[in-house]
């Protein structure tokens, strides 16, 4: 076994330590009172991992029996006795080390084929359609499926909506918020770095942020402002003393990953952190970017899912990573891919039902050369919404999809 | 009666009433979202000149005020170094440095905007030399036509590297030029299909960076067969799919979206707004410096509605804020600019993707406010002007002679950076926080202001 033995202690260890050291803080003193009372539900946490550019896919999760496969693939084939075979016809990318791991320890649903009716080849059309859950135009140019989430739910309880209360869904590094963190009400944090918040000094005083402003955009602005401020004062309690306790890769992806174990196990009570790796978008010299690409996500996510085990929370945390879409099937003349549709989706972490789910596309039967979707990501969203999130999948995406068994 | 008469000519032009008066709110708006920002001088002798005298300056890229003697002279010292060192950090510098002291800042405003409509990123590119290059390409055609414009920037090597455009064969085209040609740089989405993305590719074969660095046509490696695009059939090449294009009413519209969304609060970038723009660029050859002016003369643009009703962009944040509060003379370190716009989500030549940056309420993230304060927290306490004899707040009070009175302070730093008196609750926390500080100086207060919500709008 190579898995350190769960301590659950440590969290709350920690959680006494820093009431020790900051008795006067309201939301602090109700996160330990609740902590014995609180279900195992109102721990649990989603991490959204976004494959920014448009995954390959079929040299993700490799159809290696698929005959199309070599045929449409000559320079970026990947050869069988290189994959790291999870099922009789499917094998993982060699870099993928990380996730085949995931796998053999049961802690990886692969969901194959996802996309969504009369796809969109454009990245901007179609991330807004993943992450709105929308394909009408003005749906996608609405709040995110994540934000509208916990716009309908009450935050949970140990959630003190008060100057210290941590933001309800947090994205981690240096990136642009997306769309799917867009909500109407719920506070939504950014965290470049942790660095950023605490370096600032005071951002705003109380009393000038105390009435609403006049004009909308300023109201939206003076909101944000409330946020940061709690924020950065949520983030002031964990900073101290709760480096991760796991080697992360030195990666972006594996620094942002590090940075969303350091709240989890300073208690920070966010539902849904949101992480991005850049640089999917491989239309030529694939071969090595993509295996780079890989080899990281590999290692920063088994980095994570090892930490969260080590802290005790193995069971508390789900990740979905998904990308907008897949890459063509047939490889490009500059030893890339252009942009495609369907492809596989990952949930990790201990409460997964792990396995083989969805049905993988045939490399025959093609739609103008790209494959064709045999899941609906809605579909995804509404098993991790309705089994993890405990909302009601209907009310979020307008309509019902049919829920797989992933969680 | 001014609904009928906005929806019959929807770019009237703006001339000052009693309603809309030509005061220091709309000099301000002015400079704040046509240029970087305003000094006390600038603003105030704006408000003497006149609508017409000040556009005219900003129009012809003749700014004196506020311009330092020798600006000039050591931007060519800067330049010279960036292009040596081959180094994309000291072009950020040279660049906010443009920014902050160009005779021509609308100039400088326009070539953000048609860097984020040819968002191209250094983290491929890789050579700070292409970058500057398709940097002073987008100057000098910034206020030109498009139909320079486009091709001028398609053809440099920095736009040919990001998309892919050297390894795009005749046996196998390479959609990512041809798509984003389509999608982001003329048409728009909507208004192509699938199956024009793939015979552009092919058209575009052939387009090649050649042993000097420069843009050739390679045509054994261009496909020379019959191309479907957009309804027609024809032998296209790369010029003539760039010629159809232009001339497609699609494209006017297009470039009218990025003018008008540049210059207009989202809700007044209304159909009629576009259509009018729109059939002026078509009737000029696409000229972008007469549908700019059109636009900066305009109603619309004067209309309350319009003021202080678009979050800066970062670039321009931090860059009229130095401006304001008069950080460049000692010179300002604009390497420091540069780093703190991109803190707070814009770095210059590293836009996020092909789609460019956030626009309007997408730059207001938690992370980007806490940047934004921790700016103005170095701005205010100095630290970008090491080399002046004074800090920055007292300095201007010292010159402008504002007096010790907490309340006068407010009031003049609430004119010099939103353009007007505050409203009550802001000056009540403004006055709060200068009076805790003491008489010698307010920097906490303008600290806050500076991050204060209405600070953030443009």
């Amino acid at each position: 076994m190579v898995n350190p033995t769960p301590s659950p202690l440590l969290p709350r260890r920690e959680f006494l330590k820093y009431s020790a050291l900051l008795p006067s803080l309201p939301w602090l003193a109700a996160a330990c009172a609740g902590a014995p009372s609180r279900t195992p539900q109102g721990d649990r946490t989603l991490v959204v991992l976004e494959l920014n550019g448009g995954n390959d896919g079929l040299n993700t999760v490799v159809p290696f029996r698929d005959e199309g496969y070599a045929a449409h693939r000559k320079v970026l084939r990947i050869p069988d006795d290189k994959l790291l075979k999870v099922g009789q016809d499917l094998g993982l990318h060699p870099s993928l080390r990380g996730i085949a791991t995931l796998h053999e320890r049961g802690e990886l649903a692969i969901v194959q084929g996802v996309g969504y009716p009369d796809p969109n080849l454009s990245h901007e059309v179609s991330l807004a359609t993943w992450h709105t859950a929308r394909l009408d135009r003005p749906g996608r140019a609405g709040y995110g499926w994540i934000g509208t989430a916990l716009d309908r739910e009450p935050a949970r309880a140990g959630q003190q909506p008060d100057a210290h209360r941590a933001p309800r869904a947090l994205l981690a590094g240096p990136h642009a918020l997306p769309r799917a963190l867009r909500a109407r009400k719920t506070p939504i944090a950014t965290l470049p770095s942790l660095e950023a918040y605490l370096e600032a000094g005071e951002v705003g005083t109380d009393a000038l942020l105390a009435s609403p402003s006049d004009s909308e955009m300023a109201e939206h602005i003076r909101r944000a402002l409330v946020d940061a401020r709690s924020t950065a004062k949520a983030l002031a309690e964990v900073a101290d003393g709760t480096q991760a306790g796991a080697r992360y890769p030195a990666s972006r992806l594996g620094k942002d990953l590090a940075l969303i174990s350091r709240l989890i196990r300073g208690g920070f009570g966010t539902e849904v952190y949101y992480a991005i790796q850049n640089g999917y978008d491989t239309h030529s010299l694939q071969a090595t970017s993509h295996a780079n690409l890989l080899q990281e996500l590999g290692d920063a996510l088994l980095a994570f899912l090892d930490d969260m085990r080590a802290i005790g929370r193995a069971g508390d945390v789900l990740v979905l990573v998904f990308s907008e879409f897949g890459r063509r099937v047939q490889e490009n003349a500059s030893q890339g891919t252009d942009h495609g549709t369907a492809g596989p989706v990952f949930l990790a972490g201990a409460p997964v039902r792990a396995g083989l789910h969805g049905r993988t596309p045939s490399l025959d039967d093609l739609d103008d050369g790209n494959l064709k979707a045999t899941v609906d990501f809605r579909s995804v969203y509404a098993s991790v919404l309705r089994d993890w999130m405990r909302i009601d999948p209907q009310a979020v995406l307008g309509e019902a999809f049919p829920v797989l068994p992933l969680v | 009666m001014s609904a009928l008469v906005q929806a019959a000519e929807p770019l009237a032009p703006y001339v000052p009433d009693e309603r809309q008066p030509w005061n220091l709110a709309r000099v301000h708006h002015l400079h704040w979202r046509a240029s970087f920002g305003a000094t006390w001088d600038e603003l105030r002798s704006g408000v003497e000149r006149g609508p017409d005298a000040v556009l005219t300056t900003l129009l012809a890229g003749t700014r004196e005020l506020g311009v330092p003697q020798r600006a000039s002279d050591l931007l060519l010292t800067l330049q010279r170094s960036a292009f040596t060192s081959a180094s994309i950090r000291r072009h950020e510098a040279v660049w906010f440095w443009r920014m902050l002291l160009s005779a021509d800042p609308l100039g400088e405003r326009l070539t953000l905007m048609w860097h984020d409509h040819f968002a191209t990123s250094y983290e491929k590119v890789a050579n700070p030399t292409f970058m500057a290059n398709q940097n002073a390409a987008l100057r000098e055609h910034a206020r030109g036509s498009f139909r320079d414009l486009l091709p001028a920037i398609v053809k440099q090597p920095a736009l040919l590297l990001w998309l892919d455009a050297p390894s795009n064969y005749r046996e196998h085209p390479n959609e990512n030029l041809a798509r984003e040609l389509l999608e982001l740089f003329t048409l728009g989405e909507g208004n192509y299909g699938e199956h024009d993305v793939r015979e552009v590719a092919r058209a575009l074969t052939g387009w090649r960076i050649d042993h000097e660095q420069r843009f050739w046509f390679y045509p054994e490696h261009h496909d020379t067969g019959e191309k479907a695009i957009l309804g027609q059939r024809a032998a296209f090449d790369g010029d003539r799919v760039l010629t159809m294009l232009l001339e497609h009413p699609a494209t006017a519209r297009r470039v009218a979206w990025r003018l008008a969304s540049t210059l207009l609060a989202a809700p007044l970038v209304t159909d009629a707004v576009l259509d009018a723009i729109a059939k002026d660029l078509a009737a000029t050859q696409l000229a972008i410096g007469p549908a700019v002016e059109r636009i900066l003369r305009s109603n619309v643009f004067f209309s309350d509605s319009n003021l202080r009703a678009l979050p800066t962009p970062p670039a321009v944040h931090v860059t009229a804020l130095a401006r304001a509060l008069e950080c460049f003379d000692p010179p300002c370190r604009t390497s420091e600019l540069a780093a703190f716009s991109a803190a707070a989500g814009q770095q210059p030549y590293h836009p996020p993707s092909v789609f460019g940056w956030p626009r309007g309420k997408d730059w207001i993230t938690t992370g980007a406010l806490v940047a934004r304060a921790k700016f103005a927290r170095a701005l205010v306490s100095g630290a970008l002007t090491p080399d002046a004899a004074e800090r920055p707040i007292a300095r201007l009070l010292r010159t402008h002679r504002v007096g010790a009175d907490a309340a006068e302070r407010v009031s003049f730093f609430c004119r010099l950076l939103l353009g007007g008196e505050p409203d009550d609750a802001l000056r009540a926390g403004l006055v709060a926080v200068a009076a805790s500080q003491g008489t010698d100086a307010c920097e906490e207060m303008v600290i806050q202001l500076c991050s204060s919500p209405h600070c953030q709008l443009g």
